[in-house]
């Protein structure tokens, strides 16, 4: 079964002559447990796709729907317990006075979910850190502990599709591959269904079954991200990204 | 390698605050001659606070020490902020990371470049103009005369960056510091950026430092490594060598890339040995 399904997608900002198309027909699926990368530079709308399915924008024309649910303009409520998403920067995207106990019960309490101090320790415990954290303010974390933080709070109200902007884009190498490592385990364990953008073909290529690669608003390509290696892919854009991310790599060392 | 442009022993960075000092780097020695010296280590590793203590760009607040730190036949250490003055920009010169926070929104691109030469030399601005368009053609803009009057909002990243670059080569300087010059763009615009680099370095008498964190990146374009590690370098390799690094730390965070075409289920995760603080 299909999870997310994105046909027909189109979306534009302002009017007029000063009309710009964004988003060009967007046809996705992405079945049920399946983990799948988005690609693209900067401004091809890859983030844009994401934040439609969040709701962020609501006058897209198409198709969305998450679950078998059509995604609407006025979302339900119950909408985001299916679908939560974790941002890029977790230096701005968790509130500077809430403490990650407040940060965490937030979503609980605006559900009117019950038993929230437990809830959010087993969270906590679930993404590799533990109750010693929970009255921190974020700026006593790390940036791999904080973005762990973001995404026990997209977790909390255990929802079925994550939708991921670059969550280790704003990292090192050494707290990325932590990050990496607790995605897979976690889509493991729940069995969760993700949406990843990023430039890094490294990381589609390590997390990501599938991919589409978008350029100017639309998907040029989607293919399995196996044949990334073995140079399966067709159009001229993925194999200049695929390319560009091999010029600066070469055989990893074992240690 | 040429005559030696930069020597640094055992330089030291303190900061001060609210009456706790906090070393930020320790000991570090290095020199530079003309080649491309990467200085490559996580964030809050020293990498940049080296590269601002050789300008001087520290607010008071820091306390440098070092046995040596000297550019050419200055020492930078007891230069008066005149002497410095003198060589910043102009001798010497900075690359940061992003051109969206770096350059002047309210000033057009060109008239920044002019400014940065005009800062050094003593000529018409026409003069300066025309330097400024030259420099926006030999950093590959195509269109020299209308990117000149953009603002900085106007143009993409990738050109933003080849305006800064253009901004600090203008002085014809002997060392540029290059502070994650490509962090913020995209793969397939930092070829762009890195090829103007390669350009420039190879056709003047540049000594060209690189601080990254991508340790791939460096190995393809730069000579040397120093790897920097809680303030300390740790290492200090060829790039053609990276594959045989010996620090624990440098084969860590080789082993922690994802890669393309050797996928692997889990990537190893690097434990930090507390003995590489005094190593």
């Amino acid at each position: 079964m299909s999870m997310i399904e994105i046909a027909g997608l189109n979306l534009s900002f302002g009017t007029g002559a000063a009309l710009n198309a964004v988003l060009h027909d967007v046809a996705l699926n992405v079945a049920e447990g399946e983990a799948f990368g988005l690609v693209g530079e900067s401004g091809s709308g890859k983030t844009t796709v994401l934040r439609c399915l969040a709701g962020q924008y609501q006058h897209w024309t198409g198709q969305l729907r998450i679950a078998g649910q059509a995604v609407t303009r006025n979302l339900p409520l119950n909408h985001y317990r299916t679908v939560q998403m974790v941002f890029q920067d977790p230096y701005a995207s968790l509130h500077p006075r809430y403490t990650v106990d407040a940060a965490l019960q937030e979503p609980l309490r605006i559900h009117g979910i019950d038993g929230r101090g437990q809830k959010v320790s087993e969270i906590l415990r679930k993404v590799g850190l533990n109750d010693s954290f929970r009255f921190r303010y974020p700026h006593q974390l790390s940036g791999g502990q904080r973005q762990r933080v973001a995404i026990a709070r997209a977790l909390i109200l255990r929802p079925r599709v994550l939708l991921l902007d670059e969550p280790t884009s704003a990292l090192d190498v050494s707290v990325q591959a932590e990050i990496l490592n607790l995605l897979a385990d976690l889509r493991r364990q729940e069995g969760l269904t993700y949406l990843m953008v990023t430039h890094d073909l490294a990381v589609v290529a390590h997390l990501c079954d599938r991919l589409a690669v978008m350029q100017q608003g639309r998907v040029v390509e989607t293919l399995d991200s196996a044949l990334l290696a073995s140079d399966g892919a067709t159009h001229a854009y993925t194999r200049l990204l695929v390319q560009a991310s091999r010029d600066i790599q070469r055989v990893p060392i074992a240690v | 390698m040429t005559e030696i442009k930069l020597a640094v022993q055992d330089l030291c960075v303190e900061f001060r605050n609210a009456g706790k000092t906090s070393l930020a780097v320790r000991d570090v020695s290095f020199t530079l001659g003309r080649e491309k010296l990467a200085i490559v280590g996580e964030s809050g590793s020293g990498k940049s606070t080296v590269g601002r203590s050789l300008l001087r760009l520290h607010p008071p607040t820091a306390r440098v020490t070092a046995k040596t730190l000297r550019f050419a036949d200055i020492d930078l250490l007891a230069a008066s902020e005149k002497q410095i003055q003198a060589i910043r920009g102009a001798r010497m010169s900075m690359i940061m990371q992003d051109p969206k926070y770096s350059l002047n929104p309210v000033v057009r691109v060109g008239e920044q470049i002019a400014e940065a030469y005009l800062a050094h030399h003593k000529v018409p601005h026409r003069e300066a103009r025309e330097r400024a368009l030259d420099m926006l053609a030999k950093v590959h803009i195509r269109d020299p005369q209308r990117v000149y009057s953009l603002y900085p909002h106007e143009v993409s990243g990738g050109m933003g960056q080849r305006i800064m670059i253009a901004m600090m080569v203008i002085t014809d300087p002997q060392v540029i510091i290059a502070d994650e010059p490509t962090s913020a763009l995209d793969v397939s615009v930092r070829r762009q950026v890195l090829n103007v680099l390669e350009e420039l370095v190879s056709e003047r008498d540049l000594g060209l430092i690189f601080i990254s964190h991508d340790l791939n990146l460096v190995r393809h374009f730069c000579d040397r490594v120093l790897v920097m590690y809680a303030g300390r370098v740790v290492e200090s390799i060829a790039a053609a060598d990276l594959d045989q690094a010996s620090h624990p730390y440098t084969r860590g965070l080789l082993a922690a890339l994802p890669s393309l075409d050797h996928p692997r289920a889990t990537l190893p995760v690097l434990q930090r040995d507390p003995l590489w603080l005094n190593a």
